[in-house]
């Protein structure tokens, strides 16, 4: 049995290698940008394209000051060469949104468009999927945003990161900076100083949100990295369900992407905020791929509040993310439901960390890392619970589901308690696409590749239960195309 | 070897200080030091392996080391705690000196020496510097990660006491008792002693490594034990910590296991003060077992770090590790545990457990039951629990008429006897009983 398996093994790793990644195009569309290297003229340039008021810019600059002081986190199960942070541009935009900026979605340039509709992201209201508002981030800037008067009735405001700093200076002055503050750590720091756009949500008292919004993040131009910041807020009573997807062109260098993403609930709101990041992860021998160095973290500041985050990662050369939860208010809920999917050469470093500060707080953790070909996926992640934290509750479950015997699957769960009344559950496992499943299926007339798709959204099936439906649907073709030839 | 003055690890092995004559070793003894310095010196709370340990001030400490330690009655073996003298075998030791060198005799296919501190030529691998070959099918792994531990190279450099102890092929023998007593020196003292246990194939042995004592004056205890065992060899591993006060324990035991080798090792941590100890398994053969249990019973400000490590390096090995910690009052604990599969390792069945019971709204838990897998036909599984005593199991006892106290011990002798029950020596489970005894005692119990 071990000899067949072996030679399966080596089936799997060859017809893996063919898997193909759909949206690798480069637009070709002129591109301002600024030279490579970071300094402080080049934050102040970037500023002073963006009209920034002066208390952002010095914002900008004091993380950047900070920043030099940082050495970068090298405690990730991921290896990767030296990145020189002087030979990436900081600032890339395409001219035609630049210039004069586009007065309504039909003065967005066609090239971009097209481009958008290559990737099935609808920039024209008419040819949405139905409910869904999109903000779409290229390169550094954001270049369209739909649906916003109708949100505006409600009082809901969903636009670039840019325009909000022009238009409701007041509330990202307030929140910036309050969950991820500039100096938090090398990644965050980096982003404080340089990021460019990203999106902004403000969810008023009282109003669910009656659309999804979604983000589509697209990195077009060579040797530039992406550093969007992306702030929600909730306020008392509010509900929103926020997307986020990303894709880039095949290159072969890396290119940097280090976002920065804050959640604000108070009282009683709930954010659910779900992403499918399907970057470009690289060839099959590794050459090329995003590096997906991102911090997400979550405040459940007000009593009974509650933010879930949902993520199905499969592109990416190397993932290094871990959205978390600070549970300051009593009663709130934290949850992280992750699918994680390395092929090839990719590495993911990922998971959650759960801050249990208020009483009677509450945080699910569902990890599911799927690891094929040479692909290394390791969930690490922390709840602690703080001395005040009285009758916490956590359960968290990391299963691995190995494909090729060149795989690697790690787990590396950091509990730290400090109250006596806390219950907490870690539970792990590991397994690998079973024989007999798969002649289970094989004997129902499913072929082989069906099969492996259909077990391996199976092994997923908790976390992507938890995605909008449209996502959803999304997210099993890309598990489904990730993994087209995993077994031969 | 030893300076008449107090001085620091880095000091003891600087290059001006003349090296001992007829010490063929002493240059490599000096390279062992020397590299941990180069590799980073004293771990801090900034690495990651050290979080919860910060030795930075053992760095900083001049320490007096044996033999200029003057001053001081040694105790006879009658003098030593009761529980010691129910040992058919025993090493005694009192502040790194063989107390009962008289002792030593050879039975059962047992032998017993000084690890000397200068080897004969062909005893050269008795230190452990030379990790096995394994058997891996191919399997790739890092055999010798235990052996470059930070804290393993400062003992192969200083160690200055040592043990020997070896059991001769299907020779079934123990248990043997290794005893180590620290007292009251009124100055700062390091000891680093290394103890090398050996089993031939198939043969059998029961061995308790036990650490005692009690300063107030900072006190420093590094030892380091290497447990070898040929093809299908059987080692019961017992460890009791029971220092307390000023003595900081940093100690490592580590098992290399050839083919169908087996090993149960239980560490009973009864430490009163601060005790860190990494014990890990190598399976370098097939069909090699390891099942690793720990207990803490946790009491005062005492604060227990343990850490496992098991190296699946062959295909088709097990290990199982259970770790217990039963904290009350401002008692800490960490585990921090790891499963090594090795590429090419399959047939591989770990499984790692860690339970913690709360007693006291001040004592607090670190946990992190790590895995690492590079194999694809594996069974791993891992969990952590964390919670206090069950209210509905308190209501059972307490309407069958049992007391507050009473009702609440019965259950966290329970919980450790999963533990204790497996300790093969009866003297050892004594202790354990004594253990729980302060646990009932403590400020925090049952409030």
């Amino acid at each position: 049995m071990p000899e067949q398996q072996r030679t399966l093994g080596a089936a799997e790793v060859e017809r893996l290698v063919e898997r193909e990644y759909a949206y690798g195009f480069v637009t070709d569309i002129e591109t301002e940008r600024v030279p490579p290297g970071l300094s402080e003229d080049v934050i102040r340039l970037i500023s002073e394209k963006k009209e920034e008021p002066q208390w952002l810019l010095d914002w900008r600059l004091r993380a950047y000051e900070i920043w030099q002081g940082m050495t970068e986190p090298n405690w990730a199960k991921v290896s990767y060469p030296r990145i020189d942070y002087d030979e990436i541009s900081y600032y890339a935009a395409p001219k035609s949104a630049v210039a004069d900026g586009p007065k309504s979605l039909d003065d967005i340039d066609p090239e971009l468009r097209r481009t958008y509709e290559k990737l099935g992201i609808p920039l024209v209201e008419q040819q949405r999927l139905a409910g869904v508002a999109v903000d779409a981030v290229f390169d550094s800037v954001s270049v369209a945003t739909t649906f916003k008067e109708k949100l505006a009735e409600l009082g809901v405001i969903f636009c670039s990161f840019s325009e909000a700093v022009k238009e409701h200076p007041d509330l990202v002055r307030k929140y910036l900076g309050t969950v991820v503050p500039h100096t938090d750590n090398f990644f965050a720091s980096l982003n404080s100083a340089v990021f460019s756009d990203g999106s902004f949500v403000y969810v008023p008292k009282g109003v669910r949100c009656p659309m999804e919004l979604s983000t589509y993040f697209r990195i077009n131009a060579s040797e530039t990295g992406q550093f969007e910041r992306t702030l929600i807020i909730a306020e008392e009573g509010s509900y929103v369900s926020y997307l986020e997807g990303c894709t880039a062109p095949m290159r072969d260098e890396n290119q940097l992407h280090a976002a920065v993403v804050e959640l604000v609930a108070l009282e009683d709101a709930r954010i659910k905020y779900s992403t499918v990041q399907n970057w470009y992860p690289g060839d099959k021998n590794g050459v090329g791929g995003i590096y997906n160095f991102v911090t997400k973290r979550g405040k459940c500041a007000g009593a009974r509040s509650h933010i879930s985050w949902t993520q199905v990662e499969t592109g990416s050369a190397i993932t290094w993310k871990y959205p978390s939860c600070i549970l300051l208010g009593d009663d709130s809920i934290g949850e992280f439901y992750s699918v994680a999917l390395t092929a090839n050469r990719q590495q993911a470093d990922t998971g959650t960390k759960m801050i249990h500060i208020g009483k009677n707080t509450k945080s699910t953790i569902i990890s599911k890392g799927i690891s094929a070909g040479y692909g290394q996926n390791t969930y690490r992640g922390q709840v602690k619970v703080l001395p005040g934290a009285w009758n916490a509750r956590n359960f968290s479950q990391c299963d691995s589901l190995l494909i090729g015997p060149d795989s690697g699957a790690h787990t590396v769960p950091y509990i730290d308690v400090a109250n006596p009344d806390a219950q907490l559950e870690h539970e792990a496992s590991t397994s690998r696409i079973g024989e007999d499943q798969l002649f289970y299926c094989r004997q129902r007339g499913i072929d082989p590749e069906e099969a492996v798709s259909l077990i391996v959204n199976g092994f997923a099936r908790d976390v992507l239960s938890e995605l909008p439906m449209e996502f959803a649907v999304e997210a099993q073709k890309l598990l489904g195309v990730s993994l087209e030839g995993a077994v031969g | 070897m030893g300076e008449a003055v107090p001085a620091t690890v880095e000091s003891h092995y600087r290059d001006e200080i003349p090296l001992p004559d007829g010490d063929r070793y002493a240059v490599r003894r000096r390279e062992a030091v020397q590299e941990f310095f180069r590799a980073g010196g004293f771990p801090t709370a900034t690495q990651e392996d050290w979080r919860f340990s910060d030795l930075d001030g053992l760095g900083r400490t001049a320490y007096r080391r044996y033999p200029e330690l003057t001053g001081l009655r040694l105790p006879e073996p009658g003098e030593l705690p009761a529980w010691t003298s129910e040992f058919e075998h025993r090493v005694l030791l009192a502040e790194g000196s063989t107390l009962n060198a008289a002792d030593f005799r050879a039975g059962n296919g047992l032998a017993f020496g000084d690890l000397p501190i200068v080897p004969a030529e062909e005893e050269e691998d008795d230190w452990g510097f030379v990790a096995p070959a394994a058997e891996t099918n191919g399997a790739g792994a890092d055999l010798d990660a235990p052996l470059r531990h930070p804290l393993e190279m400062v003992n192969a450099g200083l160690f200055d006491c040592g043990f020997r102890v070896r059991v001769g092929r299907d020779e079934d023998a123990g248990p043997v008792l290794l005893y180590s007593l620290r007292r009251e020196s009124g100055h700062p003292h390091m000891l680093h002693p290394r103890s090398v246990v050996e089993l031939a194939p198939g043969s059998r042995l029961t061995v308790v490594e036990a650490h005692d004592g009690a300063s107030e004056t900072a006190g420093w205890t590094n030892p380091s034990t290497l447990c070898r065992l040929g093809e299908n060899a059987e080692l019961r591993y017992v460890r009791v910590e029971l220092e307390t006060g000023n003595i900081a324990h940093t100690g490592r035991v580590t098992f290399q296991l050839a083919r169908n080798a087996r090993v149960r090792s239980t560490v009973l941590s009864l430490t009163g003060g601060k005790s860190r100890t990494d014990t890990a398994a190598i399976l370098t053969a097939e069909g090699a077992e390891v099942d690793l249990q720990g207990l803490f019973l946790g009491v005062n400000a005492a604060k227990s770090d343990q850490h496992t490590l098991a190296i699946h390096a062959a295909r088709h090995t097990t290990s199982r590790q259970l770790f217990k910690n039963v904290l009350s009052d401002e008692a800490s604990a960490v585990f921090d545990g790891k499963v090594v599969v090795a590429p090419g390792a399959i047939g591989t069945d770990a499984s790692q457990a860690n339970r913690n019971l709360l007693l006291s709204r001040k004592a607090a838990v670190h946990t992190r039951p790590r895995l690492e897998i590079n194999a694809d036909d594996v069974k791993c599984a891992h969990g952590a629990a964390i919670g206090k005593l069950d209210e509905d199991a308190l209501f059972y006892l307490r309407s069958r008429g049992l007391g507050r106290m009473d009702s609440h011990e019965i259950l966290v002798r329970g919980f450790a006897g999963e533990v204790v029950e497996k300790v093969p020596v009866a003297a050892v489970r004594g202790l354990a009983k004594e253990g729980l005894t302060r646990v009932r005692e403590s400020r925090s119990f049952a409030s």
